[in-house]
């Protein structure tokens, strides 16, 4: 072999080698979040268990009302195994959650895991439609703002989202209502119907309520971005070649720049699961925040454990997901 | 007019300007002059700030969306304006006659497409789109990358810092320009692919017959590659002459740019580095903007405007307007 030959050979080693050690990262990070995952959310659950049970109030007595006499709390209290010392009480629960068994509901009696069945879908299909809205919103409007080369485009856009970001979620939502809901009479104020299609009637408006507060932020970031992008030298190399339109603002603007934009979106996902309680009391969706909203005052133990700990599992799967999307739109974003 | 006599590229005078709403436009290169023939290697040599790539962006039309405007003369690409070419010329224009090299290999080519999409896109504007795949793979072996397939599918980040430069060259010479522009193309590259990125761009104009301009602020690689040089010292032309002409420099600026070197210095003498700053953009007094830096400067050097580029002998042209007091040097 020739030199040349053996540096080829050694460099094609070395390719081989890398992309392994590519895909190796890649699974090793899925399994690796995995476990935070479920790490996060058993931590949640913990202090969620132990904040309830550390704070006033007596779930018995709220569950069974003032009317009783002690022998039914007494007996309600054994019932429900709040008579045993805190550690058997978590790791009687710990351990159900393995049977997939989280317990029942002290004032309804429910399964917890079908309370959850029926009301996260609500939740999720809101914060599902927040992202898609603020998407299709930040996405034009930052892509507009930074290839503008117009002052008073810029001006107005710093401050419209700073006034935006000003105004608190829930009452933009009121004023969505007023306007949509009884002016104009497009948007149901209350009630709601299960099914897919239909459901998107009543969740619209609590979605793009949200974006009040996701816009501004990511449009920001995006933007920032896209101008950090628009001085690259890749991007003249674009001009150059005259690459047609849509495919030059995908590919040499947004794409390269939206992975920080899509990671901080995912990073959001708890706060907007606050948001979310908040619009589910305003509209009345089953959502369930709402139930969580109900148990907290009720001193409803399982309920409140449960809701916590499936929180804290979304929040750190869906910024897996954003870390993902990131590294799959930008393959310089390292997935750690 | 013959194309045998009339220069590839003729910059006349050229003054470039960044145009501000409140406040005075920003000239960054005020005169540019130089001619670039048919098949010449030239290099463009000048500190950092000097104005080479805005010079550059004059040549494939990427100056407007810099902010950037020629506020006087003219830039003539086969006797054509390029200053008055409107944006629907360059569309026809731009990265066809003319293939450019982007500054830094790094950030050249663009990390979230894959080699093969970024060729594909190069050949494409031939107007040509048949057989994009074995047309890619003949580029890639032009400029000598080997294991050609398994290049095409990989992203910028997964080669060297010299494969990205190849790949761009690769890119550039898609459309079999005239001309390649290569700004700085070595910067941050160790000095072994550096001589081959070299080497490679040298083969190119012998075999393809490419005129090509290589920018850079390294004297000695210039004088090794190319057979004119194009002297810049804040936003002028200092002085123009073929290698063999300027191994005897006539500006100031220029010959404390030799003594400078380390690959022609003398043994024993002192290596000099050139005094001061150049002038920033925006802070140029009147008369010379070397003045602040020359040995030689004279009270009339302050006064008027920058030293007119005029021919001494030859092709050999100098800014200045003290070159009897040279010998004191
Ligand atoms: N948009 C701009 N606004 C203000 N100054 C600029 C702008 N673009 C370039 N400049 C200035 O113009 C000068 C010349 O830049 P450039 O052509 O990139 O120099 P070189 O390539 O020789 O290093 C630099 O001092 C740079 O700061
Ligand atoms: S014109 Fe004067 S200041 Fe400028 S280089 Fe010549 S001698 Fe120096
Ligand atoms: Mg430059």
């Amino acid at each position: 072999m020739t030199d040349s030959q053996q540096t080829a050979a050694a460099q094609d080693a070395q390719m081989v080698v890398e992309k392994d050690r590519n895909r190796a990262a890649l699974r090793k990070t899925f399994y690796g979040r995995i476990l935070r995952s479920v790490i996060v959310g058993f931590w949640v659950m913990v202090i969620a268990f132990s904040l309830m049970r550390l704070s006033p109030g007596d779930p018995v007595r709220l569950a069974l009302g003032a009317d009783v006499t002690e022998e039914a709390v007494d007996a309600f209290r054994t019932q429900l195994g709040l008579d045993k010392p805190f550690y058997i009480q978590f790791w009687d629960y710990f351990t159900g959650i393995f049977r997939g068994d989280l317990g029942y509901s002290y004032f309804s009696g429910r399964d917890v895991t079908e309370i959850i069945g029926t009301h996260l879908p609500v939740t999720l299909m809101i914060i599902g439609l927040s992202i898609l809205f603020a998407a299709l919103i930040s996405l034009p409007l930052a892509l507009f703002v930074a290839t503008s080369k117009s002052n008073t485009v810029n001006y107005m856009f710093r401050a419209l989202t700073s006034v935006s970001l000003a105004i608190p979620g829930f009452f933009l939502a009121l004023l969505g209502l007023l306007v949509f809901g009884v002016y104009f009479n497009i948007a149901p104020a209350a009630g709601y119907e299960g099914a897919f299609p239909g459901n998107l009637k009543y969740l619209w408006l609590p979605a793009l309520a949200n974006c009040g507060s996701l816009v501004p932020v990511l449009s920001r970031v995006l933007h920032s971005s896209l101008v950090d992008t628009l001085d690259e030298e890749f991007v003249e190399t674009g001009v150059i070649r005259g690459v047609r339109k849509g495919r030059f603002y995908w590919s040499y603007l947004l794409r390269p720049s939206l992975a920080p934009t899509v990671v901080l979106l995912s990073y959001m996902v708890g706060v907007m699961i606050g948001g979310t309680v908040i619009m589910e009391t305003i509209f009345s969706l089953p959502g369930i925040g709402r139930e969580l909203i109900t148990a907290v005052d009720g001193r409803d133990y399982p309920v409140v454990q449960s809701i916590a700990m499936i929180f804290g599992l979304i929040v750190v799967f869906f910024s897996f997901i954003g870390d993902l999307t990131g590294y799959l739109l930008d393959r310089r974003v390292t997935l750690s | 007019m013959s194309a045998s006599n009339t220069p590839l590229i003729q910059v006349r005078d050229v003054v470039i300007g960044i145009p501000h709403k409140r406040r005075p436009t920003l000239t960054i290169v005020n005169k540019a002059n130089f001619d670039i023939n048919y098949g010449e290697m030239v290099g463009i040599v000048g500190e950092s700030g000097s104005g080479k790539t805005m010079i550059c962006r004059t040549m494939i039309g990427t100056l407007e969306r810099r902010g950037g405007k020629i506020l006087s003369g003219d830039v003539l690409f086969e006797g054509e304006s390029l200053a008055r070419a409107s944006e629907s010329d360059w569309k026809k224009l731009r990265g066809k006659s003319i293939g450019y090299v982007p500054q830094s290999a790094l950030a050249g080519p663009n990390p979230v497409l894959t080699i093969e999409a970024q060729l594909a896109e190069a050949l494409r504007n031939t107007g040509d789109t048949k057989n994009i795949k074995s047309r890619s793979k003949e580029l890639l072996e032009l400029v000598k990358i080997r294991r050609v397939d398994t290049v095409l599918k990989q992203y910028p980040y997964q080669l060297s810092g010299g494969m990205r430069q190849r790949v761009m060259i690769a890119c550039a010479l898609a459309t079999s320009p005239k001309l390649l522009i290569a700004d700085e193309p070595t910067t941050g590259l160790d000095v072994t692919v550096q001589s081959q990125i070299m080497d490679l761009l040298k083969e190119i104009r012998s075999t393809m017959g490419t005129a090509i301009v290589l920018i850079s602020h390294d004297l000695a690689l210039i004088d090794e590659v190319c057979d004119r040089v194009v002297v810049m010292h804040a936003g002028a032309t200092v002085e123009v002459g073929s290698v063999k002409e300027l191994v005897k420099p006539r500006h100031p600026y220029t010959i404390a740019l030799n003594s400078s070197r380390i690959d022609i210095a003398q043994p024993g003498s002192e290596l000099v580095t050139i005094k001061g700053n150049a002038p920033s953009v925006g802070e140029w007094n009147p008369g010379c903007r070397f003045a602040d830096r020359c040995s030689i400067v004279q009270a009339d050097c302050r006064t008027g405007e920058h030293p007119e580029l005029i021919g001494a002998s030859g092709t050999h042209q100098t800014a200045c307007i003290h070159t009897e007091l040279l010998e004191r040097i």
